[in-house]
């Protein structure tokens, strides 16, 4: 009687993990019905780098699947970086949240462009260390003081300078102030992708 | 060549093999073992603790020999350019090497101590050629964080890579203790 309720135990755990991955990758093909752009379904495979100097994943797709450096990759929420090093068989993909990623996007609301960086945020910041501050995950700077930002504005890609194609959701604007210099103002914006529970993943191939 | 009241004996295949082995798992711990976000996102740095071991306790060719091959292996398992991370750590086993005569290899919190400052000195020279080349834009304050976290996980991980590496040579018969030595004179 144990045995068999131990068996059926384990098995109600094996069949929510596969209603879990079921629905992820409905979602997954849902996504690519809906995209007219050509994407390329990869899995990630690894987390981070052995340096931690940069915030990157491994998928495991490379330079034999057509990928090349510099290609958008998007989840089912959003953008989530882009190709940095590719290799044969598997690529690194430096996420949004680096300082070192850069690109110019749009506010869909006002039309409004600004440059998007990841991170950005120093070790000392508004008094207090920002390991134990709110993470701010990136933001995006000069953009027109002309136009208002409001929270929950949607962030695109613009397309501008031809890195990342036009259109693909970032995130969400959570607050905007102006720059010391009063010539533009900024805003923090938070990832429409859950960048923490990445498990597949599309990398955009025009 | 002393090391803490052991002395090295075995072969030079089975040093290099001990070696080989060594960096094998510390590269996995290394690339498995997530970064530390209240320590500046620094990873511990286990590879160096190896080579950190051969610089406290074999002559400068082999500890340089060491920190190369667990530099090398760093920059394979990550972004930075081939190379990079190879330099910083010959310059960390390079300083421990040159400060061997001071520290004692017995003693856990002297080994600690030259982890530290190896992970802090190799980690931010590496900070300092990435952000030269443009690979890094973190700002000199993340990266002396970065710096400092690293040298605080050497700290940790230095100790006990050298105990767990001495052991194995002591295993295969690379090291032998000075009281078994002079056991086997008498």
């Amino acid at each position: 009687m144990a045995q068999e309720l131990a068996a059926a135990c384990e098995e109600i755990r094996l069949l929510k993990a596969l209603r879990q991955e079921n629905e992820e990758l409905r979602g997954m093909l849902d996504l690519k019905k809906r995209s007219r752009r050509n994407l390329l379904a990869c899995e990630v495979i690894g987390r981070g780098d052995a340096t931690g100097w940069w915030r990157t994943v491994t998928i495991s797709k490379g330079a034999s699947d057509a990928v090349r450096p510099g290609m958008a990759v998007i989840a089912a929420g959003g953008l989530v970086g882009r190709t940095w090093e590719v290799a044969e068989s598997s690529s690194i993909v430096l996420l949004i949240t680096d300082p070192m990623f850069k690109a110019s996007c749009r506010f869909s609301r006002t039309g409004t462009v600004g440059i998007l960086q990841g991170g950005g945020v120093s070790a000392w910041e508004s008094g207090r260390m920002s390991a134990f501050a709110p993470p701010r995950p990136f933001h995006v700077e000069y953009v027109s003081k002309d136009y208002r930002i409001l929270p929950r504005d949607e962030v695109v890609t613009s397309g501008l300078g031809d890195v990342l194609p036009e259109g693909l959701l970032i995130g969400y604007a959570t607050k905007a102030t102006m720059d010391p210099s009063g010539l533009f103002q900024k805003a923090d914006v938070a990832p429409a992708a859950d960048l923490y529970d990445l498990g597949r993943v599309f990398v955009v191939l025009e | 060549m002393q090391s803490g009241g052991r002395s090295r004996r075995g072969a030079a295949e089975v040093v290099w093999i001990v070696m080989l082995i060594s960096l094998l798992v510390a590269a996995a711990f290394q690339g498995a073992v997530p970064e530390c976000a209240v320590l500046g996102h620094a990873k511990a740095p286990a590879l160096l603790g190896i080579a950190a071991y051969y610089a406290l306790g074999t002559d400068g060719h082999t500890a340089l020999f060491a920190g190369l091959a667990a530099g090398t292996a760093v920059d394979v398992m990550s972004p930075s350019p081939l190379g990079y991370a190879a330099l910083c750590y010959m310059a960390g086993c390079w300083i421990i090497g040159r400060f061997r005569g001071l520290i004692r290899t017995d003693s856990v919190s002297a080994v600690a101590v030259a982890g530290a400052v190896a992970a802090f000195v190799a980690d931010a020279l590496h900070f300092v050629l990435l952000a030269r080349s443009g690979l890094s834009e973190i700002g000199i304050w993340r990266g002396l964080w970065h710096a400092t976290g690293s040298a605080a996980l050497g700290a940790v991980v230095t100790p006990v890579a050298c105990a767990a590496v001495g052991a194995l040579d002591m295993l295969v018969g690379n090291v032998r203790r000075d009281a078994e030595e002079m056991g086997d004179a008498v």
